[in-house]
């Protein structure tokens, strides 16, 4: 919406005519834009919503100790979820496409009911400083859904006691409609556990773990996770004992692996369902709800297994006023599960609003590895009394195995596609064309069938001996793309890396100071090294339709002076001929190819959070019976230093280390809700 | 002895849970969903599958705006994209430009909406024969075999739109399995012969329109048989006018005599009627003497006697965008500015796809046919807005000083038919009575059967004529010529969605499109890339190289 249109209309709504919606008396004035685009206003003001959401949560258990040191657990624990949403739109109009003419209560009930038991058999026994713990165990866990909806049209009155679906005499079949659906989830594992340690110095654990899910085929079910992890606390051997301001160290590694479920509800079934996609009319007086398939099975999907290796290393010194930490980790997720993109041949398009019906599948395998380091330090001179608190985390992600030669994935307006996943590379690097500046009107040109064509650029011959050109239709002011693989053409084929969206370092510190009464906290983070594409670009720079645009957009390459004619029959000159510009001119069809213009620097670093505290002293608060009390001023996201033009650069929001659907478009800024400036202000006050 | 209870607790309460514990948990019945293997037993599920191959006609952004107006009219030289200004809706503005954009949603929506339906009609054809050995009721064998015919009517009519949009695509007869989602394009000849083989399957079972137990809107033997003569005129004339000219078509043969009989059987059925031939007139909302031409305009012409296969319409409330549908063009095409008491004002209605000059001018002077087409100015006409009230229209923001008429649609039809999605009420007429005349007249024109092309040319005039009062367009009387098939093709389907994929297969686009276009773009045709549309590049991005654009996109 154009920000200087106030939210409501003074009078009336032009184009209002109450013969539309009889009886109604227009409350709100919603205003539109210059194209027909209503106030959001119009949803706050007319739905009324409420959902309300109640968990009952049990846990039973009972400890039986059979002999000394062995122990039967039983662990039963259900929850319930019982949500319920009632939402009541009264009539309104606020344009021809966005109106009610029939006030509509929407009602939605959804229960959930899961438990989990678990049953285990430990043994714990120390045989001189020799410790011992032996288990082993079983666990099941369900969890079912149920759901049923509905409408009602034409409601007695808008009261919130009148609001049940009984309170409408509106009959009629479409005035009224139903629908519920229902889903279930079971797991079942087996499990054993070995732990083992002398004197607390050396530290040993191995567990196996065998997991069986609803989610996966017959053949397919039950998944092993085996784990180990060892552990020397050095720091307790006499050899060390002579080192006096060491005061804690300690070796520890470890491999495990765990599993992780499918995402989808019985993805290894081809499904059949009546949806609302399927419907037809024959006579157009009553359609039929049709029956297809809505998600292609995959009979040989199973566990996802992240297989976790790390390596690290504590020491404290000076009885622990200076700690650090510093440990390797490999991660690496083995048949990674993911809905594949499959071609539209295969039935997959869906129209609007509807589930994909991608099947799941065991992707392939990525691995993570990343050095952290975390260090901190306390100190105390005189009143002052200070601490920092840092850590640093490399990140170097690999595409290891991929079922599929490339998955390329992301879309901003026509950027597409943005990102690209390939066996040894990281994943959702940008992928596009580089260029090499623009076309000026000093380069020299042909007249071919009529045209005038820019022929310092790369072409080739044709077969009926014809030159083409790659950028054929080339004016002063386009971009000029570059022809990677020289064939004078410019393809598909010439697109390249242009940056890999994540960081190589991602670090956060923190400093407390104290003095005498008053104590100051900061909290910095920020990452180096990862590239953003700023895909508000895209419609800032991308002068079609009704959009708003970037105020540098103004600086883009004009041949001639565009002039208006005004209203008096004047000539009002809207832009000045720039030529002397690195801005391309206003031609989509030129720029609408991902190039580095849309990539951009997302390194920040970032002031989080700043506080600043002072404690009354205690001879005042004394006087009115207050024991302690502390008085705060913060604030949050100060500032920020980062290159990204772009609302903020926080765009990383989905993480390799969490992989699912995002892990394959990272790094796109779609104009994601910067994070807000926050001043509060507090008060503690103990009695 | 409080001791002992909780332990017998223990041990009953995991004796429970311990049955549950074993395959058979692990294999709840999954609720809500059919499971595929178990499906397509009974006569009931061969017309859910076969309602679910119709749905995909319910998509109004695929048929309506991107295939009829966008590919058919827009691209060509009949339309501009139109709109409040030039670029308003950029896309179009694309097509009209011939720097169609791959990425954008409108290749998608098509070649996805047309792929959807033919897997549906894929896992119909290959699974509801099965239903067969189920049955022992005759009339339910019969019914079962002529939703399997319908299945593949359907197949072969979102093939055929496939291959005159984007030329030659994947050849897909059969649900595919999982390492068969990367295909190539299928040379266009086997295309077309999978078309012929459902389309000959289709007429051997569809009964004739109008007969017992036929419902309006499915197809019939007489749509098949027109599809058929249809793809055959495009094989034909692919083959002729390009003549060896682009590798595409080089398998494609000449089989005029074959286009010609087939639309000679649907003419010969008696089954259809070119509405208002005989002067008569018809009661709509428009008015009790609306003449043929226009009443077949109108959502009171909805299955008339000129439909040979209609795309239906019915909107209702509660369903959304693309699954219950309207006939979007009224919304889409119709006036966008209109004259109030002398001020310019928005009609709500988009005025996209505005007809071109060289349109107006090909109609003959007092073909009553361009009343029905298109206003332009001078033309003195009006237009019913929602509400009912009727303003003259104004061309103060169409560039080509012109508006569609064809798909108009009044306040009556609004209220009483229209719901929530504000479509109008008015089937998609796909294949039109008249088309089938033409398409003999210019397949007996090739085979030079030019008595008989004069005929059949004649006979649409004569409907034209009979619905106006100016006795125009008068009869041919001498030897009919290409020329005039264009010509009355061009006036006959203006705004239907036929232009550019007739002006392709005569190999004429690259003599039409290149050049400006109203608001003074100059447009490049090139040989070889702008006959058809890119494919959706998400597509070629997915086939691991095996898809490719043609050169140029």
């Amino acid at each position: 919406m154009d920000p200087t249109i106030p939210a409501y209309y003074a009078d009336s709504i032009p184009g209002f005519d109450p013969t539309l919606i009889p009886g109604y008396v227009p409350k709100y004035k919603w205003t539109r834009s210059k194209y027909g685009t209503v106030n959001p206003l119009v949803n706050l003001d007319m739905k009324n919503r409420t959902e309300r959401h109640n968990y009952l949560i049990g846990n039973f258990g009972i400890t039986v100790n059979i002999l000394k040191g062995l122990d039967f657990i039983n662990r039963l624990g259900g929850e319930i979820n019982y949500t319920e949403v009632k939402e009541y739109e009264g009539k309104y109009w606020a344009s021809e496409v966005n109106n009610r003419k029939d006030d509509r209560l929407i009602l939605l009930t959804r229960k959930a009911f899961s438990w989990n038991l678990q049953n285990i058999l430990q043994y714990n026994q120390s045989f001189g400083n020799h410790n011992i713990l032996l288990m082993a165990g079983h666990e099941a866990t369900e969890w079912k859904q149920e759901e049923i909806g509905g409408y009602r049209l034409g409601m007695f009155s808008d009261d919130p006691w009148m609001l049940y679906p009984i309170m409408s005499t509106n009959d009629s079949s479409t005035a009224q409609f139903v629908t519920g659906s229902a889903n279930i989830r079971s797991t079942e594992a087996f499990f054993g556990r070995f732990n083992y340690d002398f004197k607390g110095k050396y530290l040993l654990s191995v567990n196996i773990r065998r997991d069986g899910a609803s989610n996966f085929g017959s053949n397919k079910r039950w998944g092993n996770f085996p784990s180990f992890s060892v552990g020397w606390k050095f720091s307790e051997e006499s050899f060390v004992k002579g080192f006096e301001y060491l005061s804690f160290g300690k070796i520890r590694g470890g491999y495990g692996k765990t599993g992780a479920n499918a995402r989808s509800g019985f993805p290894y079934l081809p499904k059949i369902e009546p949806t609302d996609q399927f419907r037809y009319s024959f006579d157009n007086k009553k359609s039929y709800t049709g029956m297809g398939p809505t998600q292609i099975a995959n009979e040989d999907i199973s566990w996802e297994s992240v297989n976790m290796t790390n390596i690290g290393i504590d020491l404290g010194f000076f009885s622990n006023r200076l700690f650090l930490s510093a440990d390797y980790f490999s991660k690496v997720n083995d048949g990674m599960l993911m809905l594949m993109e499959v071609s539209r041949i295969a039935g997959t398009y869906v129209g609007s609003n509807m589930a994909s019906t991608y099947p799941e599948v065991n992707i392939g395998k990525i691995s993570n590895k990343s050095f952290e380091f975390t260090l901190s330090a306390k100190k105390k001179e005189g009143q002052i009394k200070g601490s920092i608190d840092l850590n640093l985390t490399t990140v170097k992600n690999e595409v290891l195995k991929l079922s599929t030669d490339s998955l390329m994935r992301g879309r901003v307006h026509t950027l597409q596609p943005t990102n690209i996943t390939y066996e040894g590379a990281p994943v959702a690097q940008f992928y596009g064309w580089e260029t090499d500046g623009l076309f000026r009107e000093t380069d020299p040109t042909r007249v071919i069938g009529g045209k005038t064509v820019i022929i310092n650029q790369p072409f080739y011959i044709k077969s009926n001996g014809d030159t083409a050109y790659a950028q054929q239709l080339a004016k002063p002011g386009d971009l000029r793309y570059v022809d990677r693989n020289g064939d004078g053409q410019l393809t598909n084929a010439d697109r390249t890396i242009l940056g890999n969206p994540l960081p190589k370092l991602i670090y956060g510190f923190t400093i407390n100071l104290e003095y005498k009464i008053f104590d100051l906290s900061a909290f910095f983070n920020g990452t180096i090294g990862n590239k953003i594409l700023n895909g508000t670009k895209q419609y800032l720079y991308y002068l079609q339709g009704s959009g708003n645009h970037a105020k540098d957009f103004t600086n883009r390459y004009v041949q001639d002076d565009i002039v208006k004619q005004t209203s008096t029959g004047g000539e009002l000159v809207v832009l000045r001929k720039n030529v002397n510009t690195d801005l391309p001119r206003n031609d989509p069809a030129n720029y609408n190819k991902l190039n580095p213009f849309y990539i951009e620097d997302g390194s920040y670093f970032r002031l989080r959070n700043l506080v600043l505290g002072v404690n009354i002293p205690q001879n005042f608060t004394s006087k009115v019976n207050i024991q302690r009390c502390r008085l705060y001023f913060g604030a949050k996201n100060l500032f920020a230093i980062t290159k990204y033009t772009g609302f903020s650069p926080d765009v990383a929001g989905k993480s390799p280390e969490n992989p699912g659907e995002g892990i394959l478009e990272l790094g796109v800024d779609l104009g994601i809700y910067p994070v807000t400036r926050m001043y509060y202000f507090g008060a503690n006050i103990t009695f | 002895m409080k001791y002992n209870i909780f332990k017998y607790l223990a041990i009953f309460i995991t004796g429970i849970f311990a049955t549950n514990c074993s395959e058979e948990f692990l294999s709840p019945e999954p609720p809500a969903v059919i499971n595929a293997g178990s499906y397509f037993t009974k006569i009931e599920h061969a017309d859910q599958a076969i309602t679910a191959c119709y749905s995909q006609f319910n998509n109004v952004a695929a048929w309506d705006r991107n295939l009829i107006m966008g590919f058919g009219d827009i691209a060509s030289d009949d339309a501009e994209a139109g709109g409040d200004f030039v670029n308003e809706v950029p896309e179009f503005e694309n097509f009209n430009r011939l720097i169609s954009n791959k990425t954008d949603i409108m290749f998608e929506e098509t070649y996805g909406t047309l792929w959807k339906a033919i897997s549906l009609c894929n896992l119909a054809i290959t699974r509801l024969p099965n239903i067969e050995k189920n049955l022992t009721d005759q009339s339910q064998i019969r019914l079962l075999r002529r939703r399997i015919a319908e299945a593949k009517f359907l197949r072969a009519i979102n093939y055929f739109y496939l291959t005159i949009v984007f030329g030659e695509v994947p050849l897909v007869d059969h649900v595919l399995g999982s390492d068969e989602y990367q295909q190539p394009r299928a040379n266009l000849k086997d295309i077309y012969n999978l078309i012929e083989t459902d389309l000959k399957d289709a007429i051997d079972v569809l009964p004739e329109r109008g007969e017992s137990g036929w419902e309006l809107g499915r197809a019939t033997k007489g749509s098949a048989q027109a599809l058929l003569a249809r793809m055959c005129l495009y094989e034909s004339s692919y083959a002729h006018y390009y003549n060896g000219q682009d590798a595409r078509f080089s398998r494609l043969t000449i089989r005029w005599a074959d286009a010609l009989t087939y639309a000679e059987a649907v003419i010969s059925s008696g089954k259809y009627e070119l509405v208002g031939i005989d002067g008569r007139k018809y009661n709509t909302w428009r008015g009790p003497q609306c003449d043929g031409f226009r009443y077949i305009f109108t959502s009171d012409g909805d299955f008339c006697p000129e439909g040979v296969f209609e795309i239906t319409c019915l909107t209702e409330p509660g369903l959304g965008y693309n699954v219950s549908r309207g006939n979007a063009l009224a919304k889409w095409t119709s006036a966008r500015y209109i004259l109030k008491n002398g001020v310019d004002g928005p009609s709500d209605f988009w005025g996209l796809g505005l007809p071109t000059q060289s349109l107006l001018a090909e109609f003959e002077t007092g073909d009553p046919r361009l009343k029905t087409t298109m206003a332009y100015e001078g033309s003195n006409d009006s237009i019913e807005i929602r509400g009912g009230a009727r303003y003259p229209i104004s061309f103060s923001h169409s560039i080509t000083k012109t508006y569609q008429r064809k798909w108009e649609c009044g306040e009556a039809d609004w209220m009483s038919k229209a719901s929530d999605w504000p479509t109008a009420p008015m089937n998609i007429r796909l294949i039109r009575y008249s088309d089938v005349y033409l398409i003999a007249a210019e397949a007996a024109l090739m085979l030079n059967q030019n008595d008989k092309a004069r005929e059949y040319i004649n006979k649409v005039r004569d409907r034209a004529r009979s619905c106006g009062t100016t006795g125009a367009p008068a009869p041919i009387d001498r030897a009919v010529t290409i020329d005039d098939i264009r010509h009355e093709r061009r006036v006959e389907f203006a705004g239907e969605g036929q232009r550019m994929f007739d002006i392709v297969r005569w190999n004429i686009a690259y003599d039409l499109l290149n050049g400006p276009n109203a608001d003074g773009y100059e447009k490049t045709y090139v040989r070889g890339t702008h006959e058809f549309q890119p494919l959706p590049e998400r597509e070629v991005a997915l086939s691991g190289g095996k898809l490719q654009q043609y050169p140029g996109w």
